[in-house]
């Protein structure tokens, strides 16, 4: 019974982390010091941020930066596979030096876009999720089609649940001639990324903030992980509870049809010391058991398993892979030790304390 | 006319491959307002005997018969409810309910009654009164003495007020004067409130207490020992 | 004593057991409970407007605007009754918070479109007579610990001001919505004029309009949406319920993993009171065989056992969501704006069920061995 509790609650747990693991990995997998974003002054995302080609010129042209890719964000409605209703997914209008900033960027299928064609290539994680966008295929995405040349896989990153093509055509296609949403950098030295925020801020020239691609994505991992966090702290924590209300009855009843034997034990000379340690391990053995098998079940049932949410920052889907890391299976191991101590302790207390004369009568 | 009629009852139960024969063709009455021990060492079939007059158990063959109703045939559901109605038990270990107080033990059965509330705890507090234990009525089992425990049994024994009581070794588990205090209370209820009593005893000072005394040795009746003093009571 | 109180008496004849038991499971019921509650805002059940409101978007995402003379052309149709527009401005109210709900909206014929919004004469009076006016509901009033009378400086991401600082308000007034599933859903609201002029912003967010008759609302969508067909910027008009509903789905199927997690939550209770329910069955056995003795019916000794277990589960069951609704009514002000837990009757419903449900199967075993148990074996397993 402490087995299946504590399997329990360890199982829940480490999937509801394992769903925050996830989720981070997809902010954090392939962000690089090299690299820097840079967006309006004052924009959290690339949703509300707004620049011009002439800003992206002149940031190229900065001392440190050694490639600068103008992209272009727009959000497309497509039906996703799992509901068949239409959920937003990021299209990115890119410049050839995007694919060289990003050199984890991998074509699996197909071919890159060519300019000036209304053509896309798909991230595999959003191919998974959205219906329609299989190599070959023809979308439509606000008023105009567009044909699918190419899928590609980025390491995990959230790139892969995006599609992108061409900047000049998804700037007409959507109507956005000659905005742009950001500049990606890739600098000469990563040491270089916080004079050259400083310079530019100062820039009279320039209404932008650069941000290094760690910092950039920390706030969209924070919007998006938190409250997964604190809900599965919450469910945790109510779990256990429970589970230690279940672990301490069994031990108790443990203890209870053992009375006679401990109280012989206790006659024949063994003191309060061994019978609390015996009670406390075999406590703790079958709550080790039991958080172990939780994870397992855990990493079995939601490992790759994978879905999709809203980014809250960018308000268009992202997808990703629950990750039962080996971190959250060694967390599963020591919540269940911690409440294997709680619930052997009482019980071992009161068979420490049992009183032998009358446990030996049988009373 | 007999109140307990026992025709050529046998009794056997299966132990393993084996058919061990408990009751060997045993015929037997009792009469109303009749105290009878039953005596004979461990195994001879007494308790068996005790159950299936008490009708917790049924005979392999033959007729137990008792007021006049055949309880062979009956329903374990009919048979319950005979039970409550018309069969009292004491054991040797007492068998009270470990979380309810005296006065509740003896309530127990009225449950099974149409009777209110009021009614049941006015009846309940009666019988605790018979046996002589109302300034027990709070207590639970486990702070009343053997005695006091075994009082209570009694008392849960008569509170439906049936007409026989069935008592497995009542005192097989006090000491002497405790177990002379229990065996008086029994005689009162035979002789003043009309009780008929069949008592498994294998102590001889308790059987004394009973009118008469029957022998059982490995299932059958060996001797039907009746006390002097009471039949010459009895003829009186 | 009766015999309700006889059996409530003899369940804790291991008081320590079913106590830790009882516990354990009322746990299980408070999750349930809290787990529902996030199901049913994310499955966007929680709100419950009335069907005459609708909201024309933007027909490719919700977030993009729309031009700011397709109010007039929407007044025009057939049935509408008033139409007013609101943009999303994306405000904090502190450094690092989310944004909150804050819309910039045109204050005359918002209250307008939005009747049931109770604000009083004065405060409205305020918020029209004043460029630079706000009014706040009372849940984001609470939240920020703001007052009437104050100037409250916002944060916005999508419009910055020029300077880099925040935008001020004077917050002049306050309004409710007696529908509870709105009240937390209710936006700061501030002049649309205010914002044009410090940001050119010549577009709006989005349409809402009342209709005549709810059940012409699909038809009415049909003729909205086909007036801007031929145009750049398409729109899509649907009832705000079922906008808002949309809007969750876009979180994606927690509701499945919610119940996916009540499954195991309830999978493991069922097992560890189906155990503590044996166990005290076996401790009872002499008592019961002594009850058989007294002449008790089997029947009614296994019925008892039926209900010993359904009392177990369903006192568990009332105190967890006891404890449950009394959590979600204190911690309600707290949560971020928009994240509403509500317990609808339908989880009380299930809630019921399942304790019900769990109470009969779990006293299952002990009923049908007790309904078994021969008096004369127990009596002697002493």
């Amino acid at each position: 019974m402490v087995v299946i509790g504590i399997g329990g609650v360890v199982a829940v747990l480490v999937a509801l982390l394992s769903m925050a693991t996830g989720l981070t990995s997809v902010f954090t997998s392939s962000t690089d010091p090299y690299r820097g974003v840079a967006v309006r002054s004052g924009a959290t995302g690339e949703l509300s941020s707004n620049l011009g080609l002439d800003e992206a010129n002149i940031v190229s042209t900065l001392d440190g930066v050694e490639l600068a890719a103008a992209e272009l964000f727009v959000i497309a409605d497509i039906p996703k596979k799992a509901t068949n209703t239409a959920a937003n997914v990021v299209v990115r209008g890119v410049s050839e030096d995007s694919y060289n900033i990003r050199p984890e960027l991998e074509l699996v299928e197909g071919r890159r876009t060519e300019p000036g064609k209304n053509e896309i290539i798909v991230g595999t994680k959003a191919q998974e999720e959205f219906i329609g966008l299989n190599l070959g295929d023809i979308v439509e995405l606000r008023e105009f089609t567009w044909t699918v040349v190419g899928t590609f896989e980025a390491d995990g990153s959230s790139i892969e649940s995006e599609i992108w093509g061409d900047l000049s055509n998804v700037q007409s296609e959507f109507r956005y001639e000659g905005g742009i949403t950001s500049i990606r950098l890739r600098l000469t030295s990563p040491s270089l990324i916080k004079g050259l925020a400083e310079s530019i801020k100062e820039d009279p020239r320039l209404q932008v903030d650069l941000h290094s691609e760690q910092d950039w994505y920390k706030k969209s991992l924070q919007d998006n992980t938190r409250l997964i966090k604190i809900f599965a702290l919450i469910v945790g924590i109510i779990m256990s509870v429970g589970a230690v209300f279940a672990a301490l009855n069994t031990m108790y009843t443990a203890v209870a049809s053992r009375t006679y034997e401990i109280a012989t034990l206790r006659a024949i000379g063994f003191g309060g010391g061994p019978v609390v340690i015996s009670v406390l391990v075999e406590s703790l053995i079958l709550a080790i058991f039991g958080g172990g098998l939780g994870a397992l079940i855990a990493y079995l049932a939601f490992n790759g398993f994978t879905v999709s949410t809203l980014d809250s920052t960018a308000f268009s889907q992202i997808v990703f892979d629950f990750n039962v890391s080996p971190f959250l299976i060694s967390l599963g191991i020591v919540v269940s030790v911690g409440l294997g101590m709680i619930g052997g302790f009482f019980p071992a207390i009161r068979a420490a304390l049992l009183p032998v004369t009358a446990a030996l009568r049988g009373e | 006319m007999a109140l307990v009629n026992l025709e050529s009852v046998w009794k056997s139960y299966k132990k393993g491959r084996d058919r061990v024969e408990v009751l060997n063709d045993i015929s037997f009455r009792v009469n109303s307002r009749d105290f009878v021990a039953l005596m004979g060492p461990s195994g001879s079939g007494k308790t068996t005997m005790l159950n299936l007059i008490g009708g917790l158990d049924r005979p392999t063959s033959g007729v137990v018969t008792v007021n006049d109703l055949v309880l062979n045939n009956l329903s374990s559901g009919k048979l319950a409810r005979w039970r409550s109605e018309s069969i009292g038990f004491v054991f040797q270990f007492y068998n009270l309910l470990p979380v309810f107080n005296a006065r509740q033990n003896v309530e127990l059965p009225l449950l099974l009654t149409k009777l209110g509330r009021k009614q049941r705890k006015k009846n309940a507090a009666l019988a605790l009164d018979i046996v002589g234990l109302s300034d027990r009525a709070r207590h639970t089992p486990a702070r009343l003495s053997g005695g006091q425990q075994q009082r209570v049994a009694i008392a849960r024994a008569i509170v439906a007020d049936p007409k026989i009581l069935v008592c497995d070794e009542p005192t097989g588990d006090l000491d002497r004067s405790t177990a002379t205090e229990i065996l008086r209370l029994l005689q009162i209820l035979n002789q003043e409130h009309d009780k008929t009593i069949i008592m498994v005893t294998h102590d001889p000072k308790a059987a004394e207490y009973a009118k008469r005394t029957m022998l059982l040795d490995k299932g059958k009746l060996v001797s039907r020992l009746i006390q002097p003093d009471v039949e010459a009571e009895v003829e009186a | 004593m009766t015999i309700f109180g006889f059996l409530i008496k003899s369940m804790f004849r291991r008081k320590l057991l079913v106590t830790l038991s009882m516990l354990s499971l009322t746990t299980a019921f408070l999750l349930f409970i809290l787990l529902r509650s996030v199901a049913v805002l994310f499955s966007g059940d929680v709100i419950d407007v009335p069907d005459v409101r609708m909201q024309t978007n933007s027909k490719y995402a919700m977030i993009f605007p729309l031009p700011h003379r397709y109010g007039e052309e929407i007044a025009a149709v057939e049935g509408v009754l008033a139409v007013t527009f609101a943009s999303w401005f994306g405000g904090t109210f502190r450094e690092g918070d989310t944004s909150a709900m804050t819309f910039a909206v045109d204050p005359s014929t918002y209250f307008e479109v939005h009747e049931n919004y109770q604000i009083s004469t004065e405060h409205l009076e305020a918020f029209l007579g004043l460029r630079t006016a706000a009014v706040a509901p009372e849940a984001i009033m609470y939240r920020y610990d703001l007052e009437v009378g104050e100037k409250v400086p916002v944060t916005s991401s999508i419009y910055p001001n020029t300077n880099g600082e925040p935008w001020t308000f004077d917050l002049v007034g306050t309004y409710r919505s007696e529908n509870e599933s709105e009240a937390a859903f209710l936006p700061f609201l501030f002049h649309y004029e205010y914002l044009k002029e410090a940001s050119g912003e010549s577009d709006v967010g989005w349409y809402t309009f009342t209709i005549e008759d709810p059940d012409k609302a699909t038809e009415i969508a049909q003729i909205v949406d086909s007036k801007f067909e031929n145009t750049a910027d398409k729109t899509k008009t649907m009832t705000e319920s079922q906008a808002f509903r949309n809007m969750m789905e876009q979180f994606g199927d927690i509701s499945l993993m919610m119940n996916g997690i009540i499954g195991a939550v309830f999978f493991t209770m069922l097992l560890l009171t189906a155990n503590t329910m044996i166990h005290s069955y076996r401790q009872r056995i002499p008592d019961l065989a002594v009850l058989k003795t007294l002449g008790f019916s089997d029947g009614k000794v296994a019925r008892y056992m039926i209900f010993e277990s359904l009392l177990f589960c369903t006192s568990s069951a009332a105190v967890g969501i006891g404890i449950a609704v009394a959590t979600l009514a204190l911690i309600g002000p707290y949560l971020p704006s928009g994240f509403v837990l509500i317990v609808t009757w339908n989880t009380l419903f299930w809630g019921t069920c399942i304790a019900v449900g769990l109470g009969l199967f779990i006293g299952l075993v002990p009923a049908f061995s007790a309904n078994r148990l021969v008096i004369v074996d127990a009596l002697h397993a002493r």
